[in-house]
This record gives C-alpha cells, structure tokens and sequence, in this order.
C-alpha cells in the first residue's frame, strides 16, 4: 500500500499537510483524498493518471499552480486559480504509459501560495505515479505496413531486445511462435543480431503466408512468456495481383451514341515474366461492350456509348487463378447536365 | 522467452469485387481505381505556404518548407526537407536545419544534416504531415494510421455504403461520397471525393466529414492540374484545410478580421512564378474567403479553420501547396535519399541498440528498404 502520496519540498512527512515557508506551521490546506500512487503493470499507450484533492483549511485565498514537470510529454493541472477558504482544489498528472522498459515514475511539483498581511507565502509539493510497463522488451517496429504479390511469400522483419540490460542472452529471447487456430503466420525465422558491447537483440522475420488481394490488418504480439500482458503491434498488408495494367484503367470515351475503343497493356508485379494464355470475363457485363486479349493487350470496344458505365475486366490464368483486374471506364465526352 | 502470437484479419472489402450501384457510380470507382493505379508511385518537389497572422509574425503567406519528396504504394518514402520560413521578421526565423528521412513500412533511416548525425529506427508519421501530393491523390485519409494509409479506391471500397454525387456549381466535378469511410478513434467520417473528368479523373475535392454532426475535418481543394505523362494528370496547385470545432461563433479582434483579408489578397504566394492567372486567382480567393465563414454544425456550435477562431492561437489553415515537379517513373528513388547523406554521419541503429557510421550501417539498412543490390 502506497501511503507517499504527496512529498514536500519544505521537508515535512509525506502524506502530512505542507507546511508555510517561513511561518510556523499554519496548514493552510489538507488532502482530502488521492488515487493511487503506483498503478502496477500498464499497455503500452494507457493514460497513466493521478489526482490529490486538498481543502483549504486556512482563512486565506490560496493559489495553486505547477512549478515542474518530470516529462514534456506529462500533462499537470491544478484547479482551481483561486481557492476560497473552506473550498477544494485539485493537482492532476496525466501521462501516457511507454510500452517497455524498467518502471516509471512520472512525477510535478506544484506550488500554493497566499497572501497574509500583504506578504507572499508559499509551500512546494510533489506528486507522483508511478506504474510498470507491460513489457520487459523493446520490439521494433511498433507499427508495420508491408506489400506484396498474391501467391508470392512475404517476410517482415521484427527486432526484439532487452528492455533495460545486457544480461539477458540471444538464447533467452529466442521467441516462439504461438498460432491459434485460423491464424496464418508462417513460423518464424530467428537470427542473433547480438552486436559487441551493445544490448542483447534478436531479429525475427515473420514469414506471413499466401493473402488474397486486398487490404488485410492484424496484429502480432511480443511478450515475455506466454501469461505475460503482450506488445500488440499492428501490421497492414497490401496484396497486390501479379499483374497490372498500364495504363491503369481502359478509359472509353466518345460522344454519346458514338462508338469508342480503349487498349491496355499487362505488365509484371511480381516475379513471373511471362504471361500465361488467359481467359477474360467482364463484370458486370455492359451492353455493346468487348475485350479481347492477345499476347500482354487487351482490347476493348463498346459500339455506342450510352452513357458513364463502368466495370472490370477479369484475367484469369490457365487454372482460374485470379491474374489482373483492369478497371474500365465508360464516360461521354461532352456531358448534358 | 519471448513469445509472438500472431493474427491477421480481413480489413474490409479488397478493391477486386465488380463495382456495384448505378452506372455513373460505377464509373467513378473504375475511374478512380485507374487513376490510383498510374499514380502508384511519384516523386516530386513541393512548397508550402502558411496564411498571414499577426499573432505568428507574418505580415503575408509565408513559405513553410520546401522539400523532395517520394511515396509508392508499397510504403516506401523519402523526405529531404529544409525548414525554412520565410517569415520577414527577424525574431521569426524558427529553424533552419536540413534533414533527410526515407524508408519502408517498418524501417526509417534519417540524419539531420547539419547535425551530421542520424538513427536506422522505425517510422514516424512526419512525411505524411501537412499538405503533400500524396495527401492530394488521396492516399492520406486514414488518420487512424496515417503513414499506413489506404488509397482512395482501398478506403471507398471499405466504406458501409457508396453515392454518386452530381457535380453542382461551385464543384463542377461528379463525385462520390463513401459513408464511414475513415474510421478515427473518436467517431467516422465520410469522405467525399470529386474528380475531373477531363484531366484524366484527377481528384479535385478530397473532403473528410464527420458523421453526426456534419463538420468538415479536412478538406484539400484542387485548384490547378498539370500532365505529368500522357493521361496522367496531377494537382499543381491545392488549398488544403484543416477545421475545429468552436463552441460559438467567436468575436475576434481586429488584427484578426485584418490576418483574414491579407490572406484573401493572395500576397506573398508565388502566383507569378506559377502563371496563375486572374481566373484562378478569384476561385483561390473565392475559397479562402469561404473558410473564414464559420461553418455551422449543430445550434450553438461553429468550425472554422484550425487557430483562426481563437485570438490567441496562431492561424496555420488553410495551408497552399505548389508541387514544381513530379514523376510517376522515378528510378531507385530510395538510393538517392540514401546519397544524401555522408558516410561519415554517427548513426543509431535503434533496431538493435548500437552506435556506427552510415558506411557501415548503409548496406544492411539498404537491404532492408529493398534495395539489396547495395551490399558492397
């Protein structure tokens, strides 16, 4: 149980009323009430906060305000300017928790002042929280953005050290991977990267397994056993097709009624050179619109131009596997509003 | 022992699903799939301007920085930018360091230049700050995870629902609005995007707005386009704005009212060097002038542009971006951030926690960036 809730500068016990500068103790206020000074093990990004509530007990307005904060990132108020006697006021630190690394204290002092006989007195107090982070390691990156080619492999690399000395060894980091069900990550590669005289640090190279195109988020999970409250760091994939076109999409335009024709090229993403003898679909389907394909072209002719329409073309490989996607436009070039 | 536990989950609806709705509707997501797919990767120089305000020293717009920059759709980048304010004010000078940044998803070399001192560490989001090109292709819209950003095509595609916007008077341009499109910790917005027909569907309206109340969050407006390749068109000049929410239409002292009419005479921004004509200048000014209006939420409450309807806060929207020059077919840009710097140059390695020199970090932090030809 913490009882060191507030600390004088002027010396007096913690917890106890602070004391007036220069005059024998007056109590000009009292703690009423206060969170908790050590909130025990925090995530990473939680709001770390603590608040002491006083009351003034003396006959004089008094003036609290913050004279230091032990961090730039630490956010401390106190509230209100001015406090009548018999009213209360309140000192509020708030910080963000770090994610690894030994414990932290985060701590501001404030001031009170008031006024007797026109002369200025005052008394410095401190207030503390304290909390541990939810990890003992330092993974890098925290955030991971990543992109590939459908049906080729993916790996990320991840670096993982000791948060706070150079004891630990390579052998005791060595991360295991830990899949549950429905779960895709490939096993991961662990490399000693150990540097001389420099902190204990593994790489890990997850090897993420085949994605479908698109847009895929999720997460990974670093911590120091299994039970341990994790580093969650996000990573995004982008998938991409093998193929692309070029230009990116098959434009048609012409005057309403006209006919109008459009081409595009397939060109490589990914490893693969040649372009297998594919098969194309339109979807949806438009009336008076085709496509054609020969060699790495695709051809596209719409008889009359209705109107803005649009849709894609579909390329797909000897097996059906999904090759390109080309967008198509249909759109007059003379508009009427 | 540490230990990783993975997942993965499906974040929302890939753009490879037939586009669905009206046929105009249609027509845009293929159109604006195609632009997103021939603007994948671009380099190119910009500046930016911030407004006049008294409070902040400047008499008029002001050069905010200059830079080189590149993005992909890959998430590799590169930043080499000069913070130099071209404030007249001798007291104004903020800072004048030269720094250079570039990396991948997970990876971030930089080293300020004067400093001859840099880190291999991961990532921050400080290359997606502030108006860019690749904000104004609309790649910047998540701000929920800025730097890993989806494109336009990606975050409509995720969007609960879709609709077809007729262009109207003041946006000549069709466009679509997709509902929830940019999640954020404190609610959704919708995004609205405009695009030109003829300038090869270039956006020309980017504009996030928060569902509920209605209050625009960000907005870029396209004022001018230039071809960067056959096709291929790209904004040249854009207006980009950034809004907050006042609790009442404020009462602000003259020098306030006087930074907003010196921002509408449009003096100190390089409208001559970039031949921006009479007809452009009115629709610039037409739009600043907008801005200054306080947008009505709800009864009671107002937005306006960040700093603007507080007297004691600096007034830094809208903010104008000039792009000098841009290519979509940039080669080994990341090599050329990484020449920047000198080999001599103290580095952190913040991966594994070491200190070396860029000769000797450059080959594996090459390899890392995708650039594995480095190794020497």
């Amino acid at each position: 149980m913490m009882l060191a809730m507030v600390v004088l500068a002027l010396g007096t016990c913690p917890g106890q009323p602070p004391a007036p500068v220069s005059e024998p103790p007056a109590e000009p206020f009292r703690l009423i009430s206060a969170t908790p000074e050590d909130l025990g093990t925090v995530h990473g990004g939680v709001a770390v906060v603590r608040e002491l509530r006083f009351r003034n007990t003396s006959e004089h307005a008094l003036r609290p305000r913050i004279s230091w904060v032990s961090c730039g990132c630490l956010q401390a108020t106190a509230k209100p300017e001015a406090v009548s006697p018999g009213a209360e006021f309140t000192i509020r630190i708030v910080g963000t928790a770090v994610p690894a690394g030994p414990a932290q204290d985060l701590s501001a002092k404030y001031v009170v002042s008031w006024s007797v006989d026109e002369q200025l007195r005052s008394v410095e107090g401190e207030v503390v929280v304290r909390y541990s982070p939810s990890t003992d390691l330092v993974v890098r990156p925290t955030e991971i953005a990543a992109w590939c080619v459908a049906g080729e492999p993916l790996r990320v690399p991840m670096w993982v050290r000791e948060a706070t000395t150079n004891a630990m060894a390579p052998d005791a980091l060595r991360p295991v991977i830990s899949a549950g069900p429905g779960l895709w990550i490939q096993p991961v590669a662990f490399q000693d990267v150990t540097a001389p005289d420099g902190p204990s640090a593994v790489r890990a190279g997850l090897e993420l397994g085949p994605t479908p195109p698109g847009i895929f988020d999720g997460w990974v999970s670093v911590g120091s056993a299994p039970e341990a409250a994790a580093l969650r760091v996000p990573i995004r994939v982008r998938t991409v097709l093998p193929w692309a076109a070029s230009p990116g999409a098959a434009r048609l335009r012409a005057s309403v009624g006209e006919p109008a024709r459009a081409e595009v090229r397939l060109r490589p993403v990914g490893s693969s050179t040649e372009l297998p003898a594919c098969t194309l679909e339109v979807e949806p389907g438009i009336e008076g619109l085709s496509a054609t394909i020969e060699g790495t072209t695709i051809r596209l002719a719409v008889t009359r131009l209705r109107g803005p329409d649009g849709a894609v073309v579909v390329v797909r490989g000897p097996d059906g596997a999904l090759m390109a996607r080309v967008p198509v436009v249909l759109w007059p070039t003379q508009r009427a509003r | 022992m540490a230990v990783l536990v993975c997942s993965m989950a499906y974040g929302g609806q890939p753009p490879t699903a037939a586009p669905t709705g009206g046929p105009e509707l249609r027509a845009l997501v293929a159109a604006i799939e195609g632009y997103s797919a021939d603007t994948a990767a671009v380099e190119w120089r910009q500046r930016t301007y911030l407004p006049p305000c008294q409070l902040a020293h400047r008499p008029t717009w002001s050069l905010l920085e200059s830079s080189g920059r590149y993005m992909d759709e890959r998430w590799n980048w590169g930043l080499d930018i000069r913070h130099r304010r071209s404030g007249p004010e001798d007291d104004w000078n903020v800072t004048f360091k030269e720094e250079v940044s570039f990396g991948n998803g997970g990876v971030r070399a930089c080293a300020d230049l004067d400093l001859d001192e840099g880190m291999l560490t991961e990532p921050t989001n400080f290359h997606v700050w502030g108006p860019t090109l690749w904000g104004c292709l609309g790649r910047l819209t998540d701000l929920q995870a800025t730097r890993r950003g989806r494109s336009l095509p990606e975050v409509i595609a995720a969007a609960s629902s879709r609709e077809y916007l007729e262009p109207t008077a003041s946006e000549p341009w069709p466009g679509i609005r997709a509902r929830d499109a940019a999640p954020i910790s404190a609610g959704a917005l919708d995004l609205e995007v405009r695009v030109d027909p003829d300038h090869g569907f270039c956006p020309r309206v980017i504009r996030l707005v928060r569902l509920g109340t209605g209050q625009v969050g960000e907005e870029t407006r396209v004022v001018d386009v230039f071809e960067a390749e056959r096709g291929v068109w790209l904004p040249r000049i854009a207006i980009v704005h950034g809004y907050e929410a006042l609790e009442r239409v404020p009462e602000l002292p003259p020098e306030r009212l006087q930074d907003f009419e010196r921002a509408n005479s449009l003096e100190g921004l390089p409208l001559d060097e970039f031949g921006v004509g009479e007809a452009l200048r009115g629709q610039m000014r037409e739009i600043f002038e907008g801005g200054w209006k306080p947008g009505s939420i709800v009864i009671g409450t107002v937005y306006l542009p960040i700093g603007a309807g507080r007297p004691d806060q600096e007034i830094v929207c809208p903010q104008v971006l000039f792009i000098e020059s841009a290519t979509l077919t940039p080669r080994t840009p990341l090599r050329r951030f990484a020449d920047r710097m000198l080999s001599d140059t103290r580095m952190y390695d913040g991966l594994t926690g070491v200190w070396t020199t860029w000769r000797e970090m450059r080959p594996g932090a090459m390899r890392l960036l995708g650039e594995p030809q480095e190794a020497r």
